[in-house]
């Protein structure tokens, strides 16, 4: 084997491990839509109701050496809204609520993710955009790794007039409670 | 009930409305006191002119409430305010009532003709570019497109045929009371508006009131030519109907629409087999008629 041969087999082999090093460290995460949700309860002054999406896609990428590496996408179908009334949930299509029609789609990218001071907690910061306005959100979430998948269970409060939601203001509360549950496989 | 909505939707078009129907009323006292020539109807055009662009004015208070006022509004809904305007300037100060006028107030003999065919053809033609214009169009309306033809017909037929029915009714002695057939048409338009899209509700509201306070005018015989209120209206009523269909999800059979739509035209028809009958009786029956339908329809777009 001459010198050359012995540089280039080396090279490979260091990329080639440097390689597979990396994508141990950063995991691409597939999401478990049937298993996922996301779902939201908005107040009023004589009651609450609650509601969620059908259909959302998310991409995340978790990297187990330098977890603040993470990312997190979600992308969510505005039309695919349901609430546990029917009357409520034509209303909330329309552009007094999220004007599907105008804005099909809502989205969330992380900027940021920051290890909480318990095990298993996490925030996640970034952008929510909804009818066109980004906003940046923070998301205290659970996160629970198995050897077959990652959950994170997610529970906080978004002010919906940071979109121009202010259909109802007085009688219909700014402050809507999100749950989110996603499960992604390993 | 909320600051915004108790301005621009109640006090704004109530004020309006009663300085329009004030002025309507200076204008028609010069002819009830015989100041001023009726030969030829110039000074019942002016009052109905006056009393169709204080109405237009006062439904413009409900469209600001929704920030929907503008040269070319990004909702096709709110461009028919022009066409409203086109209607109330142009056509309005020809729907006078015709015929002999009788009572306290109507002591002058109008034999004004107003309803020539070129009046019509003017009311379709409105009717027409008015239901054209306010189909949604672009991005996310797609799916819509299919049904802007039938809807574009059924804004100009119901435009034409209300008009046409409660000119008739203004016709038979009921001119008095004609603001309150125009509110069971614009009520039917509220429910169904109120039940899609909340910007909507509030341009319908601010027309019942401005509506309610020149029937207030109007039965205490202080004006002449409500009738004027007839083409702006009904054009309003009707493309409203027409916006609210298109902001719901509902599934709602196209019947419960077409009776919302031509509501007042079976007003007029019910009440053209009493028109002999005693005021009272006709607006009994006309009274219960709207009450009717109204409840229909809204046990249909917001009960059932």
């Amino acid at each position: 084997m001459n010198l050359t041969k012995f540089i280039g087999i080396t090279a490979l082999l260091l990329c080639v491990f440097s390689g597979a090093s990396l994508v141990r460290a950063a995991e691409t995460l597939e999401l478990n839509a049937d298993a996922s949700k996301i779902n939201f309860v908005g107040k009023k002054t004589d009651g609450k109701h609650e509601g969620g999406f059908k259909k959302f896609t998310a991409k995340a990428v978790a990297d187990f050496e330098k977890p603040e590496n993470g990312k997190l996408e979600i992308e969510i179908d505005a039309t695919s809204l349901w609430s546990d009334d029917e009357k409520l949930t034509n209303h909330l299509k329309s552009p007094d609520f999220f004007d599907v029609r105008k804005h099909e789609k809502a989205s969330f990218k992380s900027t940021a993710l920051v290890g909480g001071e318990e095990e298993g907690h996490a925030k996640i910061k970034g952008v929510l955009t909804m009818l066109g306005k980004t906003a940046e959100i923070e998301v205290p979430c659970d996160v629970t790794i198995t050897e077959k998948s990652i959950e994170v269970n997610a529970k906080f409060i978004l002010d919906r007039t940071r979109w121009g939601m202010t259909y109802g203001e007085g009688k219909v509360s700014n402050d809507v409670d999100i749950t989110a549950h996603l499960v992604f496989n390993r | 009930m909320d600051q915004n909505l108790l301005t621009w939707c109640v006090l704004a078009p109530a004020s309006v409305a009663v300085l329009g129907s004030l002025c309507g009323w200076w204008i028609d006292r010069k002819l009830v006191s015989g100041a001023e020539s009726q030969s030829d109807g110039q000074t019942l055009s002016r009052s109905s002119g006056m009393i169709a662009c204080g109405w237009w004015a006062a439904i413009c208070a409900g469209f600001y409430s929704s920030d929907s006022v503008a040269l070319w509004p990004d909702e096709a809904w709110a461009r028919a305010l022009w066409p409203i305007l086109a209607a109330a300037i142009f056509v309005s100060p020809h729907f006078k009532p015709s015929g002999i006028l009788s009572g306290a107030v109507f002591s002058t003999n109008h034999t004004v003709r107003s309803d020539t065919p070129g009046l019509w053809v003017l009311v379709s033609l409105i009717a027409v570019a008015t239901a054209s214009l306010v189909m949604p169009t672009g991005e996310g309306w797609d799916d819509m497109i299919s049904l802007h033809q039938p809807w574009i017909a059924a804004v100009t037929l119901a435009t034409i045929c209300n008009s046409f029915a409660i000119h008739r009714m203004s016709q038979r002695g009921a001119n008095r009371w004609l603001p309150l057939v125009m509110l069971a048409g614009l009520a039917s338009s509220a429910i169904i508006c109120a039940s899609a899209y909340g910007a909507l509700a509030q341009a319908c509201f601010s027309a019942i009131v401005a509506t309610a306070v020149i029937a207030i005018f109007s039965a205490g015989g202080k004006l002449l030519a409500p009738s004027a209120l007839i083409l702006p209206c009904s054009l309003f009523a009707t493309t409203m109907i027409a916006a609210g269909r298109f902001y719901s999800y509902a599934e709602i059979a196209p019947g419960d629409y077409g009776l919302a739509m031509f509501a007042p035209a079976i007003i007029a028809l019910v009440d053209r087999i009493f028109t002999d009958k005693s005021p009272a009786l006709r607006i009994s029956i006309a009274a219960t008629t709207a009450i009717a339908i109204v409840g229909y329809i809204a046990y249909r777009f917001l009960l059932s």
